[in-house]
């Protein structure tokens, strides 16, 4: 079963590897079967990526996102969700600056798959788990389309600045739509990751014992309301014309790049009040 | 195979001359009649164009005669002699004149490269001719052909790809930093031409409103009147260039009229919503600098033509590529002018070997006078059925070998096998 599980989650990583050529192949031939073939590689890798999911929750008999490897999964299908939908119509094109940044997600999920020994905690179960988790992971799926779509806009605007509109330039949306989608995923990411804090705030309250009494000093929900911050202010700055264009772009761009910079940091020096993870390998 | 194409276009001829030799559309239809009463039959198109005169024709006689006799024509109908044009002249024969007009379709001949109006026009001229009834199955499939290559070449290469006027370029640019330009706001300063055909073209692209600038305001009102826009005095610019999405400016000042200072109010104003600001004046009339402005983008006469140059040249890169479209369809066309040679022989043949059929089958219902109606139709069905599958693979072979040896020699052969005349 274990193995059944894994050599899924291989096949999901090659198909999102394969997307991910497609879209390389897009990015530099401009020939629109590439992306085409792409995004269909992608779908294959999201079910795949699903069924990992169904695979791991019928093996453990809780929601399985506790485990990193476990958590990457429901991010890259989230991710790939959101990509689906804000890459569509006239701005498909964006598809090819998603999928790279998935794949290195997928291929960390595979390494972290096959590396982590422990099983996750028993305690952590339930609605507000299923709850608390799937809305931060939507909300980082919304931030990294946010990144994607910012390095998109900066690639379109840095072009037209320069007077070089040849090539990839014309494949690639307006500036005003990049700078639409930018808005929304900021804004739905801003408004998802709130509740997520709120739910697990409540969480925290109502199960007092799991997480410990000075929960709320604890570096993860330092950052995470740093992000929030972040996000807030990036949200609001727009609304109100204050950052637009691509100075929100740098912004959101620089932003995302930095918490995930503190995340990485955070997670190898294992700097964390509490810690959900450390699972068996599924393989084993 | 006796089709030509006689002309001359802008690479082999000034402009004088193309317009001496020039057809006026009212011209064409009796220039038709007159040709081919000239040529005694056969079937001609006239293409027309300001970049060429081009005159496509199918004659049984052969490529060179039908050259002369075109020529000839061109000369007497403009009232030239033939030695004032005929060193401009180019004739193709045979395969070169359907490789010629399949270029020509599809753009691969025209001043500027893979633009779409040529096709258009070669359209139009096959249409002229087809309603004067002065084309045959020949020339029509070899028009029907070439826009059928035409289309090919557009579909699977970038020869159409990116704007190469000043006008279709700026548009083009608009398309790339607005969703949708219904909603936009278009400014244009001064009134200079370029600059008119330039918010025509955003117009036309659906842009929904104008703002006229201009130093005078008799001029600006009646440029609203004429373009349907809102009349702006030139000293309220400042207080106006906010409303502005894009801005278009062609006037005759010697000095920048609009700075870094008026774009920075303006985008404070309009909440730091992107602006494209085309600058056709010379001198030009936006301070350089406020290219470095975000969401400001500023594109003056020469960074329109150089990106015009660019989508040139794009295009001249692709000619290859069409090229071996070109060739394969030309390759295609002669194909089936070769497998056309041989048709009167297997019409003639199945004609023999029917007539075969129906004596033989009409002897059969004598001696069978009482064989009932339904078996008499079923006994010549059958018939029917056998002769025409026995000539089934011989005369498709027939085709092929035509087409891949001299049609004359298996003609030759095929006539003295089965017994035919030549007609």
């Amino acid at each position: 079963m274990t193995i059944v599980t894994l050599v899924v989650l291989i096949a999901g990583a090659l198909a999102y590897l394969s997307a991910t050529v497609g879209a390389v192949l897009f990015l530099s031939r401009e020939e629109a079967a590439f992306l085409n073939v792409a995004r269909r590689l992608a779908l294959m890798g999201m079910c795949l990526f699903l069924a990992v999911f169904v695979l791991r929750w019928a093996a453990w008999g809780n929601l399985p996102m506790t485990t990193v490897a476990d958590a990457l999964v429901v991010f890259v299908v989230l991710a790939t969700v959101v990509m689906y939908v804000s890459a569509r119509g006239e701005t498909r094109a964006l598809s090819s600056f998603y999928l790279p940044p998935i794949l290195v997600l997928a291929l960390l999920c595979v390494l972290a798959a096959l590396r982590t020994f422990s099983e996750a905690p028993r305690a952590l179960r339930g609605m507000f788990l299923a709850g608390h988790v799937s809305l931060a992971f939507l909300a980082y799926a919304f931030f990294l389309g946010a990144s994607v779509t910012s390095v998109a806009y900066m690639f379109q605007a840095r072009h037209l600045k320069n007077h070089h509109t040849r090539g990839l330039f014309h494949a690639l949306p307006s500036l005003e739509r990049l700078d639409k989608s930018l808005y929304l995923l900021i804004r739905h990411g801003y408004i998802v990751f709130s509740v997520t804090l709120i739910v697990g705030g409540i969480w925290a309250r109502v199960d007092a014992g799991l997480l410990g009494p000075q929960w709320y000093l604890a570096p993860k929900i330092l950052q995470a309301v740093a992000m929030v911050a972040f996000y807030a202010f990036v949200f609001h700055a727009r609304q109100i014309g204050l950052l637009r264009g691509r100075k929100l772009a740098f912004a959101v761009l620089i932003g995302f790049s930095v918490m995930l910079g503190i995340y990485l940091v955070r997670a190898l020096l294992g700097v964390s009040y509490y810690h959900f993870w450390g699972s068996a390998s599924w393989a084993s | 195979m006796g089709v030509v194409a006689v002309g001359l276009s802008h690479h082999t001829s000034p402009l004088e001359l193309r317009e001496r030799l020039h057809f006026a559309p009212e011209t064409i239809p009796p220039a038709l009649l007159e040709l081919q009463d000239r040529l005694e039959g056969g079937a001609a198109v006239i293409l027309s164009t300001c970049n060429r005169v081009e005159i496509y024709a199918h004659h049984d006689k052969d490529a060179a005669t039908l050259c002369d006799d075109v020529r000839a024509f061109m000369a007497e109908w403009h009232g030239l002699s033939e030695d004032e044009f005929v060193g401009s002249l180019y004739e193709y024969k045979g395969s070169e004149a359907v490789g010629h007009l399949f270029r020509v379709a599809a753009s691969l001949d025209s001043l500027v490269v893979g633009e779409a109006q040529i096709l258009g026009q070669v359209h139009e001229a096959f249409m002229l001719a087809q309603s004067q009834q002065t084309i045959d199955k020949v020339l029509s499939a070899m028009f029907q052909r070439a826009f059928s290559v035409a289309k090919q070449v557009r579909t699977e290469s970038k020869i159409g790809a990116g704007k190469v006027s000043v006008a279709s370029v700026a548009v083009d640019l608009a398309v790339s930093i607005f969703m949708d330009l219904a909603e936009k706001t278009v400014m244009i300063i001064g009134s200079g031409k370029m600059g008119e055909s330039t918010l025509k073209s955003l117009l036309s692209c659906g842009a929904g409103r104008i703002l006229l600038v201009n130093r005078s305001p008799e001029k600006a009102l009646s440029l609203a009147g004429t373009l349907g826009g809102e009349a702006v005095a030139f000293e309220a610019l400042d207080e106006t260039l906010h409303r502005a999405d894009i801005v278009i400016t062609s006037t005759a000042a010697t000095a920048p009229i609009l700075t870094c200072g008026h774009f920075h109010r303006a985008l404070k104003r309009r909440g730091n919503a992107p602006m494209f600001v085309i600058d056709i004046a010379v001198p030009r009339n936006v301070e350089p600098a406020v290219n470095s402005l975000d969401n400001v983008y500023l594109y003056d006469l020469d960074a329109l033509q150089q990106a015009a140059a660019e989508n040139l040249e794009a295009r001249r890169q692709e000619v290859d590529t069409c090229l071996r479209i070109v060739d394969d369809g030309v390759e295609k066309f002669v194909q089936w002018m070769r497998s056309l040679a041989v048709e009167p022989a297997i019409v003639s043949i199945s004609e023999e070997l029917h007539g075969i059929r129906e004596r033989e089958l009409e002897k059969l219902l004598a001696a069978y006078p009482d064989m009932t109606e339904e078996h008499r139709e079923a006994i010549s069905q059958m018939t029917r059925r056998i002769v025409n599958t026995i000539l089934q693979r011989p005369m498709s072979q027939l085709k092929r070998e035509a087409v891949a040896q001299d049609p004359s020699l298996v003609l030759q052969f095929v006539r003295r096998i089965f017994g035919l005349k030549e007609t």
